[in-house]
């Protein structure tokens, strides 16, 4: 597969405000990537500057091999989702599919051929006739969809395309556009600052912190392996901590400036559940118990730490109070902007995920 | 598949109990319904006395007035030659004056709008000076411009255009009266708009023309209209600053407002009252049509 997208040495400033800085990467045809970051990391600006919407100071955009830089937003080939949806309220849910057709000059026929096509695939048959106000937060997103792949685009944007939705229709749009975006194999970069979704609907993770890229791989790599300490401290739900004496069986003599400690990597055991590695567990007191649906969240004080684990549903509850055992398999220290992992000694070799 | 359909379907159900009901219990919830700041008798109350006060009764008197002419004699004063023409006068110039301002009040607020410049703030503020000043005052002022030793008359004169004492100049000095309302009208609609209906209209291939037509024009277009109509109204009754430009030849440049006034200076009470009778309904009907273009708009898309 060859690179569909590229990026060189993209420099963008606001007056004084960087909101690019030497932006690198590349993106392969048909692939589903998610620009991730925390608000004012510059992800919305990249995707912007991709569709023309504002143009960089410097640097090269590519799409399919030619340099579009000086190529007006309308002659991409690009189909963009607003982040509002945008859409025409003074059309009807057809006209405002068949818009981008009818600029191309499309023949009427061809036109309501390929709409009622999209309105099947977007499951909105019927609702042709309807005004934008006249619908739902998620059936306007897929108007929004449909009339942005309308003209076939060859790559397809959205920019926070999930922000506007109510959090429980948010996860079934999020395996809808998986799977829509999978059927149509087209080339799709979406904005987000939801590390869940990211990893959850992509293929590849580009994290944006302060205008620079942090680190680039593929959702389950970028997550377990962290090349800084900002892509540590961004997934997860890490706590952290300043040193970790008084957990045992972990090397000493490391030079860090923060421990950080994700819940997946712990395990918590009520004092009579039989445990492989019991010398190496601390004793700790629950202090806090979250029901999470799935699972529980439990805070425990071990030593001067307040360490967060989870134990499942199924499991034996605990309570608060409760004297239970905590087992760390696994450390991520960071440096600066340098992270390292370190591992539990006595599980090594051993699979440490649950 | 099957989830999406489902899931779909459910959507639908929850859109459609959610739209607003749109029957007849309204005005029943209205007054039932308890309000943050009650007070809707009171409030009424003033709203209608002051109504019936400033504007039911003066315009009741109007019709009065006019009934103490039989139909015929209605008929007769209402389409005598000079009146017709003078109506004629009145609507068309109106009409063009409004038309002319529609186009220059839309580009005006969407130059204070779209864009940042020196003296922006002056400009905008300027443009209410149309209402401030007394009409009487503007007209003197136009007349002077649009002679033929006026800056503006003189130029036109080259070309042999006279302004001053022609139709042309009765329209001039209502575009000068009418610009505050399509500009005060479309500039909040324009200040709202979404800049994503500009770039989606990029975004889906479309040149500035087609964006603007088609994208932007239909969100100000309940505007414009109310701006238009708005000053089409007040163009028909404008008298002050149109009597010193327009020379008032009879069949020429005289207006109905003025010549109500003539048929008053000559006592003539009936023959005024039936004249601004018609221009009131014509006035009336013009608003009419205007609220009812409003209200189709709205409905589309609240």
């Amino acid at each position: 597969m060859s690179d569909f997208v590229t990026l060189k040495n993209i420099n963008k400033n606001y007056g004084d405000y960087h909101a690019s800085v030497n932006i690198n990467f590349n993106i392969k045809k048909g692939k589903l990537v998610a620009l991730l970051g925390p608000s004012g990391s510059g992800k919305t600006t990249i995707l912007r500057m991709i569709a023309g919407l504002e143009h960089p100071d410097s640097g090269e955009i590519l799409i399919d091999g030619k340099v579009v830089n000086d190529l007006p937003g309308s002659k991409r080939g690009i189909g963009f989702v607003f982040q509002n949806y945008a859409l025409f309220r003074y059309m009807t849910v057809y006209d405002n599919i068949a818009s981008g057709l009818r600029v191309m000059k499309m023949p009427k026929a061809q036109i309501r051929e390929r709409v009622s096509e999209l309105l099947k695939l977007v499951n909105l048959e019927g609702l042709e006739k309807r005004y934008p106000s006249e619908l739902s937060g998620g059936q306007r997103q897929r108007v929004a969809f449909a009339r942005a792949i309308a003209p076939n685009p060859q790559l397809l944007l959205l920019d926070e395309p999930f922000a506007a939705i109510d959090a429980k229709v948010r996860q079934e749009l999020r395996s809808w556009l998986r799977e829509m975006i999978t059927t149509l194999g087209i080339t799709s970069i979406f904005v987000t600052h939801d590390q869940d979704e990211a990893i959850e609907v992509s293929d590849e993770i580009i994290l944006t912190n302060k205008g620079r890229i942090e680190q680039i791989g593929m959702p389950a790599d970028i997550y377990a392996n962290p090349k800084t300490a900002f892509t540590a401290t961004f997934f997860g739900q890490n706590s952290v901590f300043s040193d970790y004496n008084g957990l045992r069986s972990f090397e000493e003599n490391r030079t860090y400036d923060q421990v950080l400690i994700r819940p997946e990597f712990v395990r918590i055991f009520k004092e009579n559940e039989p445990q492989q590695f019991s010398a190496t567990s601390s004793p700790g007191k629950v202090i806090k118990t979250v029901f999470r649906g799935d699972h529980f969240d439990i805070t425990v004080q071990v030593g001067d730490k307040v360490i967060v684990g989870a134990r499942t549903a199924g499991e034996t509850p605990v309570s608060v109070g409760e004297d239970v055992y905590v087992l760390v398999y696994r450390l991520l220290l960071t440096k600066g902007n340098d992270v390292s992992v370190l591992d539990n000694y006595v599980l090594m070799g051993d699979e440490v995920f649950m | 598949m099957d989830i999406l359909t489902a899931f779909t379907n459910k959507r639908e159900k929850e859109t459609n109990q959610n739209m607003p009901e749109r029957n007849g219990e309204g005005m029943k919830q209205l007054r039932k319904q308890k309000r943050v700041i009650p007070g809707f008798g009171l409030t009424l109350g003033i709203t209608v006395s002051m109504l019936g006060v400033i504007v039911l009764i003066p315009l009741l008197s109007l019709i009065i007035y006019t009934a103490k002419l039989s139909w015929r004699e209605f008929l007769e004063v209402v389409t005598a030659k000079r009146v017709l023409y003078a109506f004629w006068v009145s609507v068309s110039t109106s009409f063009l004056a409004s038309l002319i301002n529609a186009v220059m009040g839309l580009i005006l607020a969407w130059v204070l709008v779209k864009y940042e410049f020196p003296g922006k703030k002056i400009m905008d503020g300027m443009i209410e000076l149309p209402f401030a000043l007394p009409t009487a005052v503007a007209g003197i002022a136009l007349t002077h411009l649009t002679t033929k030793d006026g800056w503006i008359g003189g130029l036109f004169d080259r070309f042999g255009i006279p302004i001053a004492y022609t139709k042309a100049g009765i329209v001039f000095a209502l575009v000068f009266v009418g610009i505050p309302f399509v500009v005060r009208s479309v500039q909040p609609v324009l200040e709202k708009l979404d800049v994503s209906y500009e770039e989606a209209g990029e975004m889906i291939g479309a040149g500035p023309v087609y964006t603007f037509f088609k994208i932007i024009f239909p969100e100000i277009r309940p505007a414009l209209i109310g701006g238009f109509t708005m000053a089409f109204a007040r163009c028909l009754g404008e008298y002050g600053s149109v009597v010193f430009i327009a020379g008032n030849a009879p069949y020429d440049t005289e207006i109905a407002p003025l010549l109500i006034m003539s048929k008053l200076q000559e006592f003539d009470y009936t023959s005024a009252t039936a004249i601004a009778l018609v221009m009131l309904v014509t006035a009336f009907v013009i608003l009419l049509v205007n609220s009812m273009i409003q209200y189709k708009a709205a409905k589309k898309v609240v």
